[in-house]
């Protein structure tokens, strides 16, 4: 059972690490690249909402500082993208503490309702602030990343984006499986249970928020070396909106849920494209159907025909 | 021994309403103590206070010595009181071992960075509390489900393991709160022996709240009586038994003069 359950992620990565080698297409490239890209969102997303039973749909807003922060950076000093991407993922994750220590005593649909906000927040600045993000014209000209004077080329930003998304699951699988994790899981089971065991809430409420933050701010710095442009459009609430229907979809709380919810709800829109104004229709119903036929999430019911499918494996064997 | 735990004219008021008016107890380190009354006498607001749920609108509880009221429920898990809940709260979607390794949270030290990195620390750490839990669930008889999660369980084993995560937490002092609801009787002798040998071999001091007269005359060597917010008797079962105001509260007054036939 479990080297069936090893074998399909491994096979998945297997997949994901040739493809960009041996397709040639540049825009199945740039969806592959897409896909990675929501995944490290997704994952990250998981980790407050998933694990820990936060709402949050100001995720493309860290996204956003991310890769604001990268774009400045890059163009005002030369930094490297190593430099950008540490940069960003701290300064989002600064931002993060700056939101969630004041708020998150809130619960459900008041913390929800202040996350919007602060989007908004963020959005205007970048369209106000005209001296520092240029407005709504947006940052043009970014630095591609070069590593010892090579030039990344979307191929190479492919397995950037995979190396950082498989540190990124692993990190997440480390505190899942410790004693920091079962306390995430604990809040967003029952608080005050939790509190009743000695878990200070607020304290890992903060820091499940502030990791969150701090993975989207990693991808806004790949993001912006790769398109090297970035404006206000590219992070607004409807991508924090897809950003948790991946979770959800994929299953919230599950380690691989939110990389299955992001491969659906970015290859399924683009296969769709010749329905042209359809298609958002019947997304939107594949996942109002995904999530009334399965509360758990894609992955569970994967998890489970994977499950079931080993076992028929088992006795063809024994046979 | 002395006392481990000592209530100091507790009051508590909801609004106009009066949980509790002047109530003082004491519990005896190394006993097991019993708090019985009839339905809205204030136990559970009692229970609710020694844990931290609440803060008493005046009054005093002293712990060893110290004075713990109103600190925050994880301060007093911290410095040994751990309690169960009336209605069974679980981790629901958690394992049954995740459940008990919850409750070492507050004795484990392992940051972020041990996690992530896998330290020596936090590899030992995880290895004792998963064998220290592992021993707690075959000590309630209940090791045999570890990897389940706990909405799995029946009734009487979510009880069970309930129990377990609150010793886990090392508390000295364990409140558990009708321990025995919803057991059938086979169950309920189970319970007392659990509750025996969580005072006897752990060398816990147990107070529990109790609807089974049978049960609480027979685990505790000193019981208080609450009703209506006030303590009306106190004393060993067989006191208890002979009590008239305990008698009255339960059973009611009798009707002099045959104002009212049956």
């Amino acid at each position: 059972m479990s080297t069936v359950r090893r074998f399909w992620p491994i096979l998945g990565l297997l997949v994901w690490a040739v493809l960009p080698a041996v397709v040639k297409d540049p825009y199945v490239i740039h969806m592959l690249f897409m896909v990675t890209m929501f995944s490290i969102l997704a994952v990250s997303l998981n980790i407050a909402v998933g694990y820990t039973g936060l709402s949050n749909l100001s995720h493309a807003t860290f996204f956003g500082i991310g890769a604001y922060v990268a774009a400045l950076l890059s163009i005002k000093t030369g930094a490297s993208f190593l430099i950008t991407l540490l940069a960003g993922g701290l300064v989002a994750l600064g931002f993060g503490l700056l939101l969630g220590l004041p708020t998150l005593r809130l619960k459900g649909f008041y913390l929800a309702l202040v996350t919007i906000g602060f989007g908004q927040i963020i959005r205007l600045t970048e369209l106000n602030w005209i001296s520092l993000t240029n407005g709504p014209m947006g940052i043009p000209g970014i630095p591609t990343a070069r590593l010892a004077g090579y030039e990344f080329t979307p191929v190479a930003f492919n397995y950037y984006a995979l190396v950082i998304l498989l540190l990124e699951i692993e990190a997440v699988r480390r505190i899942s499986d410790s004693r920091i994790g079962r306390a995430l899981m604990a809040i967003k089971n029952d608080e005050i249970v939790a509190n009743a065991l000695g878990v200070n809430i607020t304290y890992y409420k903060v820091l499940a928020f502030a990791l969150s933050s701090l993975f989207a701010g990693m991808a806004g710095s790949i993001y912006a070396h790769y398109v090297t442009f970035v404006s206000p459009d590219s992070f607004t609430m409807a991508d924090s909106v897809s950003i948790l229907c991946m979770v959800i979809l994929g299953g919230s709380g599950t380690l691989l849920g939110p990389v299955i919810g992001a491969v659906a709800l970015v290859v399924i829109p683009e296969l769709l494209r010749f329905a042209s104004l359809y298609r958002m229709i019947f997304v939107g119903a594949a996942m109002v159907i995904g999530i009334l036929v399965r509360e758990g999430g894609l992955g569970q019911t994967i998890k489970e025909a994977i499950g079931r499918f080993g076992a028929s494996l088992h006795r063809e064997v024994k046979a | 021994m002395g006392n481990i735990l000592e209530i100091k004219n507790v009051s508590m008021r909801f609004g106009g309403l009066q949980a509790l008016h002047d109530v003082s107890m004491t519990v005896e380190e190394g006993s097991i103590a019993g708090l019985i009354g009839p339905n809205g006498a204030g136990k559970t607001t009692l229970f609710n206070i020694i844990s931290g749920f609440l803060t008493p609108t005046s009054g005093e509880v002293i712990f060893e010595g110290k004075p713990v009221h109103g600190l925050p429920p994880y301060r007093l898990t911290e410095i040994g009181i751990n309690r169960t809940f009336q209605n069974i709260r679980l981790l629901q979607e958690m394992t049954v071992l995740q459940n008990v390794q919850l409750g070492y949270h507050c004795r484990t030290r392992t940051g972020l960075f041990d996690a992530l990195g896998r330290t020596s620390l936090f590899k030992q750490e995880e290895e004792t509390t998963r064998r220290q839990a592992l021993e707690l669930l075959d000590f309630v008889g209940i090791a045999q489900y570890k990897d389940e999660l706990a909405k799995n369980l029946s009734y009487g084993l979510q009880r069970k393991l309930e129990i377990a995560r609150a010793i886990a937490t090392g508390a000295k002092l364990l409140l558990l709160d009708e321990p025995s609801a919803g057991m059938n009787p086979a169950e309920k002798d189970g319970l007392a022996a659990l509750v025996r040998a969580i005072n006897d071999q752990l060398g816990r001091t147990v107070l529990l709240i109790e609807h089974d007269m049978r049960l609480v005359m027979y685990l505790s060597q000193k019981i208080t009586v609450l009703n209506q917010g006030e303590k009306i008797a106190e004393g060993d079962p067989a006191q208890i038994q002979s009590h008239p105001r305990v008698i009255e509260a339960y059973l009611g007054r009798s009707y002099k003069g045959g104002e009212r036939s049956a």
